[in-house]
């Protein structure tokens, strides 16, 4: 029952995403609510992921660095998944351009200081990697 | 609050590019990993799951990177025409991500499953190798221990084969049609079949017998033990025919061979060659026979001599006394003549006698045989031959019964090649008489062996197994004891006489006599006559049971000078010997039979004698040429000794000899 209100809450919150002009475009709404359900399921993957290695209690080396790699991408997932939906509400005002490019950003509320920092996803991101990428060494080096 | 955009930007232009580095260095990694086990499942995983990551990773950064530069180009329409794919392509990559997180679990499981089977199997192949080690040191110790049955049973087979081969008697064993299986060495000799030639051939081909006088084939006897299950012997004188032809007479028996249940497999016969055995019996026969005449002929010898004392005493005597111009001389002459004979024949007889010794003498056989033959042969058409070594060991030998014996085989030669022929005679030194020979000979003494070999018709085989027995000839006027003799002789002197003949004829008698190691005698014959010594009125006592020949020598001596004194036996001697010793009264020599029937003999009375005078000369007489005693009458204390029948000088001989 849980997961049919998640679900339905999920949907609606997708489905009144308004296109956002200062971020990438994902082919309208149809394209970006496909986009957001690939978030979504990205993240239940890697939730399912996460809950499944710490279920199993992995002491050997790697595992912990890919359970970070889990939790960075399962936050960056979150991140970039309201970015996108924030997106739809920043007005071109809020943009300060100059030569035809954005100079600076004009915040108003929690979900514009949201917005922008959603714009520095790498910073989940990289670690993110980086961590898979430890943990496949750790792997690697055991052979 | 107004934020500059510039972070944003660089910060995504930055991390798009650490981001592919990353993206890039994780698919190494997660390719190096899966390169090591590329049959692990997990890692297939693994591999794929990053794959998607960096597909995503590129894309995405890609897709930034593209974007800061088309919009800071100024070509921000061309961005837009690209956006969408680069979206999707993003979006597909995180549709494959789901799909491959959802599938981790089941990965997982199979992975583990997968492993533990490994594991397990590495336990079980493990635990499966110990059982197979644990089979296979069973079975390297089942094959060793049967390895080692299998040696000792070789080593088992090999001792009863070797045992078999071994065995003195010949063994063939059969199977139940009667086909020879297996021979001895002792059978291969005895056949003639090697094993390998009768391996398989019928019984009967291999085991040829026959029955030694009818000459009819005999049937081994396979048959009859294998229907009555029990040791058969073969019947007596049977006669195997080997293949090459020889003859052997043999004793056998055959015997069922039974497995464990009993039941007979086969045969096995063992026979043994006894021809050498029945050889050796019919030589004890043969002596038997000659020991059963020498009884006879020492019965009759005592009484016989004694009757021809008198009788040639007396025709001595006679002719002694009368005038030889006289009619009568010739006729006394001739009885002589005739009791020479008698004696000669009862000196023959006498060779068979028990106990009788042959007085040896150390001589050289050589010259005896040469004397002899020569002197049989004189004035004969058959020529001899010698083959006689200088250095031809000596032997003690009677030479004058040695002579005996080379006479009867010359004269049998001689009359066997009526119209001329040649003997050879040879002589040699052996040191390892011939194995046929034994047991009658001792192989670890000496022995000289003569041949003698004629060229007449030889004996037929029938009868040469008979020629040495007594009163056996072929001759019309033969007396069948001049081989007879001959053997006894020669078994007297510890020797041996066999003959021999040949289809294509001739006969070739061998003797063996042992050497001596003395030296040999010189001492040359005296003539009878030059000894005597005309008697100076001697006292001469004459003891003998028999009346007739107490008188003759009385007669005898006293014709010739003697003082004569005559007793019936050894108690009266020593009676009339001790009165004379009382009268001081010198008994020059005493004249004593050996054997007293029923009275005190010389033997005894010699010793009593010599007790009351040891000086007494005393003569042993007797009929026993061959008595102990007589060829060793020093050992029993007499002087000298004399054989009866004796003539006149002979007596006179003697007892000049013995007096003092």
């Amino acid at each position: 029952m849980k997961r049919i209100s998640a679900l339905t809450t999920l949907c609606l919150a997708v489905l009144q995403a308004a296109p956002a002009l200062a971020v990438q475009h994902h082919g309208g709404t149809e394209g970006l609510v496909a986009h957001q359900i690939g978030h979504l399921l990205f993240m239940v993957g890697m939730a399912y992921l996460l809950i499944s290695t710490w279920c199993e209690r992995h002491s050997a080396p790697g595992w912990p660095q890919f359970t970070a790699f889990l939790i960075f991408i399962l936050l960056w997932n979150l991140l970039t998944f309201s970015g996108h939906w924030l997106a739809e509400y920043i007005l071109p005002s809020q943009f300060q351009n100059h030569a035809g490019h954005h100079i600076a950003f004009t915040i108003h509320s929690s979900a514009d200081m949201l917005f922008y920092l959603s714009r520095l996803d790498h910073l989940l991101l990289l670690p993110a990697l980086y961590f898979l990428f430890l943990a496949l060494r750790k792997w690697r080096r055991q052979l | 609050m107004i934020v500059p955009w510039a972070p944003v930007e660089i910060i995504d232009s930055i991390g798009s590019i650490l981001a592919l580095l990353l993206a890039i260095g994780c698919l190494q990694q997660a390719w190096a990993w899966y390169r090591v086990r590329h049959e692990d499942i997990f890692r297939h995983y693994i591999l794929l799951f990053t794959l998607a990551i960096v597909v995503f990773a590129i894309s995405r950064s890609c897709g930034h990177l593209i974007k800061q530069i088309l919009l800071l180009s100024g070509r921000e329409h061309i961005w837009h025409i690209l956006s969408p794919f680069s979206g999707a392509i993003t979006t597909a990559t995180f549709f494959i991500i789901f799909a491959f997180s959802l599938y981790y679990q089941r990965v997982k499981i199979i992975h583990t499953e997968l492993e533990d089977y490994k594991n397990n199997l590495e336990e079980m192949v493990a635990l499966r190798t110990a059982e197979l080690e644990e089979t296979n040191f069973s079975l390297e110790n089942e094959v060793t221990e049967r390895q080692a049955i299998q040696k000792a049973l070789e080593t088992e087979r090999e001792r009863l084969a070797v045992t078999l081969r071994s065995i003195g008697d010949g063994v063939i064993t059969t199977d139940i049609e009667g086909r020879v299986i297996l021979l001895n060495r002792i059978s291969e000799q005895l056949t003639g079949w090697t094993q390998e030639e009768a391996a398989g051939r019928p019984i009967a081909e291999v085991f040829n017998i026959i029955d030694e006088f009818t000459r009819v084939p005999r049937e081994p006897p396979v048959p009859k033990v294998l229907q009555y299950g029990q040791v058969v012997d073969l019947a007596n004188h049977t006669t195997l025919i080997a293949k090459n032809g020889v003859e052997r007479s043999i004793a056998d028996s055959g015997a069922p061979i039974r497995d464990r249940e009993s039941r007979i497999i086969g045969v096995v016969l063992v026979f043994r060659d006894i021809t050498e055995t029945k050889r050796l019996n019919e030589e004890l026969n043969k002596a038997q026979k000659l020991e059963s005449v020498g009884v006879l002929a020492g019965g009759i010898a005592h009484d016989f001599n004694n009757i021809l004392t008198a009788i040639m005493g007396n025709l001595n005597l006679a002719q002694h006394l009368m005038n030889p111009k006289d009619k009568i001389y010739p006729l006394l002459g001739a009885a002589d003549k005739a009791s020479r004979r008698a004696k000669s024949l009862t000196q023959q007889l006498l060779t068979f006698a028990k106990g009788g010794n042959p007085v040896k003498k150390t001589t050289n056989l050589g010259q005896i045989i040469r004397e002899t033959t020569d002197f049989v042969l004189h004035g004969s058409s058959v020529q001899c031959s010698y083959d006689i070594p200088t250095d031809l060991w000596l032997t003690d030998l009677d030479p004058g019964q040695m002579s005996q014996v080379i006479q009867n085989l010359i004269i049998n030669a001689r009359q066997a090649m009526s119209a001329g022929g040649q003997i050879r005679i040879k002589s040699s030194n052996i040191s390892t008489p011939e194995a046929e020979i034994f047991p009658v000979l001792d192989p670890e003494s000496k022995y000289i062996k003569t041949t003698i070999s004629d060229d007449g018709p030889g004996i037929p085989a029938d009868i040469i197994k008979q020629i040495f027995d007594p009163y056996f000839s072929t001759k019309e006027k033969g007396s069948g004891l001049g081989l007879a003799i001959s053997h006894s002789i020669i078994s007297k002197h510890g020797g041996f006489i066999k003959a021999g003949s040949n289809s294509e004829g001739g006969t070739t008698f061998t003797i063996y006599l042992p050497v001596t190691t003395g030296e040999q005698s010189n001492n040359s014959p005296n003539t009878a006559q030059s000894l005597i010594k005309p008697a100076a009125g001697e006292l001469i006592m004459v003891m003998d049971d028999e009346k007739m020949i107490r008188e003759i020598a009385k007669m005898i001596l006293e014709t010739n000078g003697f003082e004569v004194i005559t007793t019936k036996d050894g108690a009266e001697v020593i009676e009339v010997y001790q009165q004379y010793q009382k009268a001081k009264k010198t008994i020059s020599a005493i004249i004593m039979d050996l054997t007293i029937p029923g009275g005190m003999g010389g033997k005894e009375a010699v010793t009593k004698i010599l007790a009351l005078n040891p000086q007494a000369r005393i003569i042993a007489s007797s009929g026993y040429s061959n008595d102990p005693v007589m060829t060793d009458f020093h050992s029993y204390g007499f002087c000298a000794a004399i054989t009866k029948p004796y003539l006149i000088n002979d007596l006179l001989l003697t007892i000049t000899e013995a007096l003092p």
